[in-house]
C-alpha cells in the first residue's frame, strides 16, 4: 500500500503559500516513518483509513519538527532544497509547523481514539523537550555520549516508539507488557537511527551523500563526535570543533584513529542491536500466528537504520 | 558464554533474584534497560553474563570503589577538625578512643554508601544514569546482594569499633548512634528512603554535620560540646552542596525517577541560583565557625579568602551551564569535593598549629 500523506487540497487554499510550502516539504522526504507505519499496518491488517491517519500523523509531526529545527539552527538547506524559513519567511515556517501539529490533533480527535490522542500529545511533548534541551547543547563540545542519548531518547526515539505502538492502539490492543516491549524496541530503533545518521556526518556508510561534518560545522557534537571526543583534552576538543573537512579531522585525530573508532562504535551498537533482537523475540508472544511476519520484518530494521543496508 | 537477555517485571518470581545479581552457577544478571521506573509498569531487561567473563578489579580497587573513599572528606574532615580542636589533654588522654572513633566513622561512611548504592540500584537512579554510584554493581564487580551484605557488615563493624566510646558515654552515644542509623537506614534502605520525600538533604546535613561534631566532642568528654555546633553546621552545608550539585548533574534523569529533592523541586534555573550562592557562602561559614571556636580569626580570614578564590571558577561555571546536560556541569560535583578537601585540609592544618 503506498500512501501519500500530503495531497493538494488537504490544507486551505485561502492561506497564501501554505500548500506550496508543504509541497516542497513533503516531496523531498523519504517518508521512512510513514512507511514503517504502513509495514506495521500490513501485518496487523488495519484498514486504509487507519493507515492514512497514522501515516499522516507521524509524517506531520516529524515534518513540523523539521520546519522548526531548520529555523532554530538557521540551516539554509533541507533535503537539498532551500529551507522553508529562508524560502518563505521565518514566521511562515513557525506557523506551518504549528499548523501541522494542529492538524494532527484535528485528525486524531475526529478518529476518536482517546488513548491514541493522549499518547500522541505525550510524544509531541517529549519531542519538544528534546528539541529544547538539544538547542541548549549547541556549541557545547564537551557533552558526553550518555547525555546526548537522553536528548535522542526524547527527540528521535519518541517518534519510533509511536510508530510501533500506535497501530496496536488503533486496533484497541492495549496490553501493558506488549506496549512496554514496543516502547523498548522503539527506543532502541530511535537510538540506532540517530547514531547511524550521525555516522553519515563523518562520511561513514554515507551512500545517500549527506553533507560531511554538517553537525560539527554548526557547532553541534553528535553522538559519534561525542564518542570520538570522549578521551580528548580540552585543547584537542577545540581543534575538533574547528575542523572543516575530513582531512583536518584526520590530522587532529591521528592516522587510523577514525576507522578504529568507527569499529569500536559499531561494536557498542551491535550490543544494542542484540538487545533489540531479544525484544523482537518477546514481541512474538503477543502476535497471532498470521502476524509473525511483523516480527520478522521488525528484526531487519537495524540493518536499514544503523548499518544503512537496503 | 554468549550473553543472553531476559526482561522481567517486579511481579515475576525471578525478579528479585535477578535484581540481586548473582544467579548462581557462575552467572551474573546486569540490568541494561529499565522502563517506567518506580511505577507499577516497571520492567527491567537484564544481560546474563558469565562471572568469569567480567574483568574483576583488584581487591583494593574494589574496596576503594565500594567504600567511596574519594568521598571520605565529608566524614573525616569534620571528625578530624573536632579532635584537633578539643582541649589537648582530652585528646592525648584517649588517643585510642579517638582512633577508634575515626575507624568507626570510616566503616559507617562505607556502609552508608554501599547501602545507598544498593538502594539506588533498586529504585532506579543508578540504572538510568549508569555512570553514577560506585559502579561496583553496574560493572558486575559485585552482585547487588553482596553490596548490600557488605553495607550491613560495615555498619556492624562501625558499631563494634565505636563500642569503647559507647561504654564511656552510653546515653549520648546511644542517642547519636540511633540518629546515625536512622540517617543511614532512612537515606539508604529499601523503598525510596527519605530522598523521595525531599528529606534527604536534611538527613545529610544533620548526620554529617552537627550530630557528628557535637556527638564526637561529647563522646571524647568535652564540656560545652554545643560549641561544635556551628562547625558541624558548616561541614553539613558543604556536604549538602555536594549532594545537590550531583542532583543537578542528573536532573534530567530525576524526571524519570520522580524524586522529591529540593533541586528537582526548584528546577534547573532556580537551582543554579541557589547553588551559586551556596558556593559563596560555604567557604565563608566554615572558616568563620572554626575561627569562632578557636579564636584564630586571622587564620580564619585567610582560609575564607582562599576558599572564596577557589570557588570562584565554579560559581562562573555553574552560571554558564545552559541545561542539565551541559558539559559545564560535568564532574562539577568532583570539583566541589576537591574544594571541600582543600578548605578542610587548611582548617585541619591550622588546627594542628593552633596554640591554645
Amino acid at each position: 500500500m503506498d500512501i501519500k500523506v500530503f495531497n493538494d487540497g488537504d490544507f486551505p487554499a485561502y492561506l497564501p503559500k501554505l500548500n506550496a510550502l508543504y509541497d516542497d516539504l513533503f516531496s523531498g522526504g523519504k517518508g521512512f516513518r510513514g512507511r514503517l507505519i504502513q509495514m506495521m499496518a500490513k501485518h496487523l491488517k488495519l484498514n486504509e483509513r487507519q493507515v492514512l491517519l497514522l501515516s499522516q500523523t507521524i509524517e506531520f509531526i516529524h515534518n513540523a519538527s523539521l520546519l522548526h529545527d531548520d529555523l532554530i539552527d538557521r540551516s539554509p538547506l533541507r533535503r537539498n532544497k532551500t529551507a522553508a524559513w529562508l524560502k518563505y519567511s521565518p514566521e511562515y515556517a513557525v506557523l506551518a509547523g504549528d499548523y501541522l501539529l494542529a492538524r494532527v490533533m484535528v485528525n486524531l480527535s475526529r478518529y476518536g481514539n482517546l488513548r491514541l490522542i493522549q499518547y500522541t500529545a505525550e510524544i509531541i511533548s517529549d519531542l519538544l523537550e528534546g528539541e529544547w534541551i538539544q538547542d541548549s547543547l549547541v556549541g557545547d563540545i564537551s557533552v558526553g555520549l550518555d547525555r546526548l542519548d537522553q536528548v535522542h531518547e526524547l527527540k528521535t526515539a519518541s517518534l519510533f516508539k509511536w510508530c510501533l505502538r500506535s497501530p496496536f492502539m488503533c486496533r484497541e490492543q492495549y496490553e501493558p507488557e506488549l506496549h512496554q516491549t514496543l516502547e523498548e524496541m522503539g527506543g532502541i530503533l530511535g537510538l540506532l537511527f540517530q547514531r547511524g545518521d550521525d555516522l553519515l556526518d563523518f562520511d561513514v556508510r554515507n551512500h545517500e551523500g549527506k553533507a560531511i561534518l554538517g553537525d560539527l560545522k554548526a557547532g553541534y557534537l553528535n553522538s559519534f563526535g561525542a564518542f570520538l571526543a570522549r578521551n580528548m583534552n580540552e585543547a584537542t576538543r577545540e581543534q575538533l570543533k574547528g575542523c572543516q573537512s575530513l582531512e583536518e579531522l584526520n590530522n587532529v585525530l591521528g592516522s587510523g584513529v577514525l576507522s578504529s573508532s568507527v569499529t569500536e562504535f559499531d561494536a557498542l551498537n551491535q550490543q544494542v542491536i542484540d538487545l533489540y533482537g531479544h525484544h523482537v523475540q518477546s514481541l512474538r508472544t503477543f502476535l497471532a500466528e498470521g502476524e509473525q511476519g511483523l516480527a520478522d520484518d521488525l528484526r531487519l530494521l537495524p540493518e536499514l537504520l544503523y548499518w544503512r543496508r537496503t | 558464554m554468549e550473553p543472553s537477555y531476559i526482561t522481567l517485571s517486579p511481579r515475576d518470581p525471578e525478579f528479585v533474584k535477578h535484581m540481586n545479581g548473582d544467579l548462581g552457577d557462575g552467572r551474573l544478571a546486569l540490568p541494561v534497560e529499565s522502563f517506567s521506573i518506580a511505577s507499577l509498569r516497571e520492567r527491567i531487561t537484564f544481560r546474563i553474563v558469565a562471572k568469569a567473563d567480567r574483568p574483576r578489579p583488584t581487591w583494593i580497587r574494589l574496596f576503594i570503589g565500594l567504600a567511596r573513599l574519594e568521598l571520605l572528606p565529608i566524614t573525616w574532615a569534620p571528625a578530624l577538625t573536632v579532635l584537633l580542636t578539643l582541649p589537648r589533654e582530652l585528646l592525648l588522654r584517649d588517643l585510642l578512643g579517638a582512633s577508634l572513633a575515626l575507624l568507626s566513622l570510616f566503616c559507617l561512611h562505607a556502609s552508608a554508601f554501599a547501602l545507598n548504592d544498593y538502594n539506588d540500584h533498586w529504585t532506579g537512579p543508578d540504572r538510568i544514569q549508569r555512570k553514577r554510584g560506585s559502579q561496583v554493581i553496574q560493572k558486575g564487580w559485585l552482585s547487588a546482594r553482596n553490596v548490600q551484605k557488605s553495607g550491613w557488615a560495615l555498619l556492624l563493624g562501625g558499631g563494634i569499633l565505636g563500642a569503647p566510646l559507647w561504654i564511656r558515654e552510653p546515653l549520648v552515644m546511644t542517642l547519636f548512634a540511633l540518629l546515625g542509623c536512622f540517617a543511614i537506614v532512612g537515606f539508604s534502605f529499601a523503598g525510596r528512603g527519605f530522598k523521595s520525600l525531599g528529606l534527604g538533604e536534611l538527613v545529610v546535613f544533620f548526620s554529617l554535620g552537627p550530630f557528628l561534631t557535637v556527638g564526637l566532642a561529647e563522646a571524647m568528654g568535652a564540656t560545652a560540646s554545643w560549641r561544635w555546633t556551628p562547625l558541624g553546621m558548616s561541614f553539613g552545608l558543604w556536604t549538602v552542596i555536594l549532594l545537590q550539585v550531583r542532583q543537578l548533574e542528573t536532573l534530567l534523569s530525576e524526571r524519570e525517577v520522580r524524586s522529591g529533592t529540593l533541586i528537582s523541586r526548584l528546577g534547573f534555573d532556580r537551582s543554579k541560583v541557589w547553588l551559586r550562592w551556596m558556593l559563596l557562602v560555604a567557604p565563608l561559614l566554615l572558616p568563620a565557625s572554626w575561627g569562632w571556636l578557636t579564636g584564630e580569626w586571622l587564620s580564619a580570614i585567610v582560609i575564607s579568602i582562599v576558599g572564596l578564590t577557589i570557588n570562584g571558577p565554579l560559581f562562573l561555571r555553574l552560571g554558564r551551564a545552559a541545561s542539565p546536560l551541559s558539559s559545564d556541569l560535568w564532574m562539577l560535583s568532583r570539583k566541589v569535593l576537591v574544594r571541600l578537601l582543600l578548605v578542610s585540609m587548611m582548617i585541619i592544618t591550622a588546627s594542628l598549629l593552633w596554640v591554645r
